[in-house]
């Protein structure tokens, strides 16, 4: 059975579009069929992380208002064999589009793929009901910043309102060398604080805005690579392994590199 | 260490917040109060109201009902 996830946040600039795409990416790789549903209707970026932004036809709109059939819209992703992207358009208008219309949709999504990826836009307004009431199971992104955790505390209560058959959290822009000081909160104390199950903590890492500013998922071998990794197998086959931030920056070499670090 | 304050100050956060925001889930909760109540009291939805306080060991919520009288059961 196919599985449709919202990756939603409240907060905007978290990494909800960087999750979805590279989460997909892996899901892809593992050899499972997913798409990539971009409902960030007016402020949608999914197009230009995953590099396809040159080659959209049509988009979801279109789908929607009947201009184009379902396959004709959507975008496969360079080297990724498994997933494509059903892009979104540039609308300033967005009442016609309800939650029911963009569920028909994600509905032939799911009896196409293995995994539908809904990139949910900021806020906790008709965008936000139109994304979550397409989807089965939500991903709650946060950073580790008091402001991010808070807005991540008010989706997950808005969540609660709707039939998802699970919400699971992801830390992103972790920083293992401020966690070893004490001075960042843990994404295990943040799973804590908004009391769902952590399914993946993805590092602060350049690599990331820089693979996907080219229209790429992170470079393979990087640590948001490894992170994305684990990230994907937890959703899969329930391993509970997280990402452990913090492990480049124990022992010696480790110390050297937090005291580095803070100098720059 | 910042993380510390960081803690106490989200938990504190968003403890109130639970306290305040959920205005549909009093509204569920007098109706359903009410719904009781006037079983026994001759009452009025707007004889009963409802607070909710923070405290250290939990959440207090406090019932205020000003009932006009005991209802009368049975036909005697
Ligand atoms: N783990 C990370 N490390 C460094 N930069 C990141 C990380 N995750 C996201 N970013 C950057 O943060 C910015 C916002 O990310 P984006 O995925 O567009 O957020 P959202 O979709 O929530 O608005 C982008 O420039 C992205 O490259
Ligand atoms: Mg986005």
């Amino acid at each position: 059975m196919s599985r449709r996830i919202v990756v939603t946040s409240g907060k905007g600039g978290v990494g909800k579009t960087s999750v979805a795409a590279n989460l997909g990416a892996k899901l892809s790789r593992a050899g499972h069929r997913v798409c990539l549903c971009d409902l960030d209707i007016g402020l949608n970026n999914l197009d230009v992380v995953c590099g396809i932004e040159n080659r959209i036809v049509y988009d979801l709109i279109d789908v929607i208002e009947g201009r184009c059939r379902l396959s004709q819209a959507l975008v496969e992703v360079d080297h990724y064999p498994n997933l494509c992207v059903l892009p979104s358009a540039h609308l300033q208008d967005k009442s016609g589009i309800t939650g029911q219309n963009v569920r028909a949709v994600t509905d032939k999504l799911a009896a196409m793929c293995d995994f539908v990826i809904i990139d949910c836009p900021a806020g906790i307004e008709q965008g936000f009901h139109r994304a979550v009431s397409a989807a089965g199971e939500a991903v709650v992104v946060t950073t580790p910043h008091i402001s991010s955790v808070r807005d991540a505390d008010r989706v997950t209560s808005l969540l609660r309102c709707y039939a998802l058959a699970g919400v699971y959290l992801v830390v992103n822009r972790a920083r293992g060398d401020l966690m070893m000081s004490g001075d960042m909160m843990s994404p295990e104390e943040i799973a804590d604080i908004l009391k769902l199950p952590l399914l993946g903590a993805i590092p602060e890492d350049d690599d990331l805005p820089l693979s996907t500013a080219g229209g790429s998922m992170v470079s393979y071998g990087r640590a948001p690579d490894l992170a994305f990794n684990m990230l994907a197998d937890n959703l899969t086959d329930n391993t509970g392994e997280v990402f452990d931030c913090t492990a480049r920056y124990r022992g010696f070499f480790g110390a050297v590199k937090r005291s580095l670090k803070r100098k720059i | 260490m910042r993380k510390k304050i960081e803690l106490d100050r989200l938990e504190k956060m968003l403890h109130l917040e639970k306290a305040q925001a959920p205005v549909q889930f009093f509204d569920a909760l007098k109706a359903d109060l009410y719904a009781v109540l006037r079983n026994y009291f001759e009452l009025a939805p707007d004889d009963l109201s409802l607070e909710c306080k923070n405290e250290k060991e939990g959440c207090v919520v406090q019932m205020f009902c000003k009932a006009a009288g005991v209802k009368r059961l049975g036909g005697g």
